[in-house]
């Protein structure tokens, strides 16, 4: 494993405290990073704080409610951030409907049975294995989405490339300006890959005048990139002048996409520790 | 006058009465030309050329020896292969699921059957 890349984190999500323990120890904890949620809420919570590789839920995440599936629906949120993190499935009261909402509708990595179904313990080592292999495919989906195209505004907050051209044109939306705005979004972070890659938090905000911006810090390099997209005639011009003095690469779409001309400028702003991050983020 | 389509559906079961049972319930309230074979193997060369609209298939032939075919199989037809079980089976749902086939449990019934198979073929129509 790449020395800069962090191990695979894992939300493992359950109402009864005791299979919440048990999901996280069966699991080699020097191997991934785990974080655990009790409920619905704590856990879409936590799936929009960071980016996580892996999902491991129970179905049932309100044990009064026979008929709760609240995670499987949690999946949902997980496919809205298209950042490529697998879902397992983790259940005591599995049906049919229920799994093929999981697998057909929403698309989980795997269904796995608390109680196997021809008797016996929880199947620890197909836990394991599976766990593993869906790091592994969110590992290179990631990858996948940073070489070809740029996935760290989807993980801000479930954002589209369709949803910041919204934020940038208001009303004028067509698919020509939103092919704009990934090119211009793509084409800014291309020289920030390496960068990206380690990259833990993004945010985002939607400020007055239609400009995106995104700050996504690294933990692993202590550093930050910062991106300002706007319509080209408005001012792009940096805010945080105590981390960074010029503009680093700055894109163009002139027109090319329909009247509107695309804008956007990044900065790399250098040791920036993660208290800096959050102090720009709360004062915003 | 414009001849309407009949939808074609390969049904394959071993057990010779319910899939004669099957295929006159089909052809007869369903309006479908059904193909009728017994085994994995055949059933395997009859769908080259993706003839076929749907493929009823008993899980315990999909999943007997000739599993790697019908793994080929749900790769050229995906949904379009219900795998059906004469018993309700979680672990066989999950493995088609994942697979991007169908599953249905149970439908002894040709009726049943029937009433599945209209409600996929006619999904605007069906319940």
């Amino acid at each position: 494993m790449d020395i800069n890349e962090e191990r695979p984190r894992v939300l493992i999500v359950d109402d009864q405290k005791n299979w919440r323990e048990a999901l996280c120890d069966m699991l080699e904890s020097d191997q991934y990073e785990i974080e655990t949620a009790a409920s619905y809420d704590e856990a879409k919570r936590k799936l929009r704080e960071r980016a996580f590789h892996v999902l491991v839920s129970d179905q049932r995440l309100v044990d009064a409610d026979d008929d709760n599936i609240q995670g499987i629906i949690l999946l949902d949120e997980l496919s809205e951030l298209k950042d490529g993190a697998q879902a397992i499935i983790v259940t005591g009261y599995p049906t049919i409907e229920a799994v093929k909402k999981a697998l057909r509708g929403r698309d989980a990595y795997d269904y796995l049975l608390k109680r196997p179904e021809e008797g016996g313990p929880f199947k620890l080592r197909e836990y394991r294995d599976l766990v593993k292999g869906a790091a592994q495919k969110a590992v290179e989906a990631r990858k996948k989405s940073i070489t070809l195209g740029f996935s760290l505004p989807a993980i801000a907050r479930g954002l589209t490339y369709e949803g910041i051209a919204k934020v940038l044109f208001s009303a004028e939306v067509t698919p020509n300006v939103v092919e704009g705005v990934r090119n211009v979004l793509n084409r800014l972070f291309f020289p920030f890959q390496p960068l990206a890659r380690g990259m833990s938090r993004v945010w985002l905000s939607e400020e007055e005048g239609q400009i995106c911006e995104f700050l996504c810090w690294s933990r692993n390099q202590g550093k930050a990139v910062l991106i300002r997209m706007g319509q080209e005639h408005k001012s792009l011009e940096i805010k945080w002048r105590r981390f960074t003095e010029k503009a680093q690469y700055v894109v163009k779409e002139s027109g090319r996409h329909g009247a509107n001309g695309i804008a956007g400028v990044s900065y790399v702003v250098d040791r920036m520790t993660f208290e800096d991050f959050a102090e720009q983020v709360e004062e915003d | 006058m414009v001849k309407r389509y009949v939808p074609r559906i390969l049904l394959v079961d071993s057990e010779p009465n319910w899939s004669q049972e099957m295929e006159a319930a089909l052809e007869e309230h369903g309006r479908y030309e059904v193909e009728r074979v017994a085994d994995m193997d055949t059933a395997f060369d009859f769908s080259y050329g993706d003839g076929f609209d749907l493929i009823l298939i008993n899980a315990a032939l999909a999943f007997g020896d000739s599993v790697s075919k019908f793994e080929k199989l749900v790769h050229q037809y995906s949904d379009r292969v219900l795998v059906i079980s004469d018993v309700r089976s979680i672990t066989t749902a999950i493995k088609v699921f994942k697979m991007g086939a169908d599953y249905a449990d149970k439908p002894f019934e040709p009726r049943r059957v029937v009433e599945l198979v209209t409600s996929r073929l006619q999904p605007e129509h069906g319940t």
